[in-house]
C-alpha cells in the first residue's frame, strides 16, 4: 500500500527549528502551503483526504480485528 | 472402442457454459461486503469493527490536536530562545567591539546571524520536503 495520507497535508508541522528560523523571518517568507489551482480542487483534495484517512482507520480496525481473531 | 472414446465427452445436446466473475471495488472506504463477511464469522463483527474504527478516529484526532498544539508551543519557544540568545550574542559582540576586541565582537555578531540564516534555510527545506511528501501521498492514493 502507498504511504499513509494525513489530514494536515496543507502545511508542514511546526517545530523548534522552524521557531528559531522565524526569528529571522522579518518579511514573512518562511510559511508556505500546499496550494491548489482552483478553490474546487482545494475542496476536493480536503474532502478526499478526510475520507481516505477515515478509510485507513477502518482498515486498521479490520486488521486489528483479524489479528485479535487469530490470537484467540 | 467406440464406447470408451465417448466416456469423457459430454452427452449429446448438452451445453457447457463457463462463467467467470470478477468484482472490483474502488474508493477510500473498504468494500461493504468485507465488513458483512465479519458478521458471518463473529456475532456483530461489523458493528464491533465500526466501533473500533470510530474509537481509532477519535484517538487519532485527539493525538493530532495534541501534536499540533505541542509543535506550535515548541515553535514559539524556539523563536523566544533564539531571540534571547541572538540578542545576548549581538549585544555581547558590540560590547566586545567597544572594549577593543573587534575581531571577537564581529565574529560573535556574524556567527549568530549566520547560524540563524543556516537554521532558516535548512528548516525551510525540511518543511518543503514534508509538504511534498504529504501531497505526493495524497496524489498516489488518488491514483491507486
Amino acid at each position: 500500500m502507498s504511504k499513509k495520507v494525513r489530514t494536515d497535508f496543507l502545511f508542514a508541522q511546526p517545530s523548534l527549528a522552524s521557531g528559531i528560523a522565524r526569528t529571522l523571518d522579518l518579511w514573512g517568507q518562511f510559511d508556505e502551503y500546499n496550494r491548489s489551482e482552483t478553490p474546487d480542487e482545494a475542496d476536493a483534495k480536503a474532502i478526499a483526504s478526510d475520507w481516505i484517512v477515515t478509510g485507513q482507520d477502518l482498515l486498521d480496525a479490520i486488521e486489528q480485528n483479524e489479528s485479535d481473531l487469530q490470537a484467540a | 472402442m467406440s464406447n470408451k472414446s465417448r466416456e469423457g465427452a459430454p452427452p449429446p445436446n448438452t451445453a457447457v457454459t463457463a462463467v467467470t466473475q470478477s468484482v472490483s471495488f474502488s474508493g477510500p472506504l473498504p468494500p461493504p461486503g468485507l465488513l458483512a463477511k465479519y458478521n458471518e464469522v463473529i456475532p456483530d463483527g461489523a458493528e464491533r469493527i465500526m466501533a473500533m474504527a470510530e474509537r481509532q478516529s477519535a484517538h487519532r484526532e485527539a493525538l493530532e490536536a495534541k501534536v499540533i498544539a505541542g509543535n506550535i508551543d515548541s515553535q514559539a519557544r524556539g523563536s523566544h530562545y533564539a531571540f534571547i540568545i541572538c540578542l545576548v550574542t549581538i549585544v555581547g559582540g558590540f560590547v566586545l567591539i567597544g572594549m577593543g576586541k573587534s575581531v571577537i565582537g564581529v565574529s560573535a555578531i556574524i556567527g549568530s546571524l549566520a547560524t540563524l540564516a543556516g537554521v532558516f534555510l535548512v528548516s525551510k527545506r525540511e518543511q518543503r520536503k514534508e509538504r511534498v511528501e504529504k501531497s505526493t501521498a495524497l496524489e498516489e492514493h488518488g491514483r491507486s
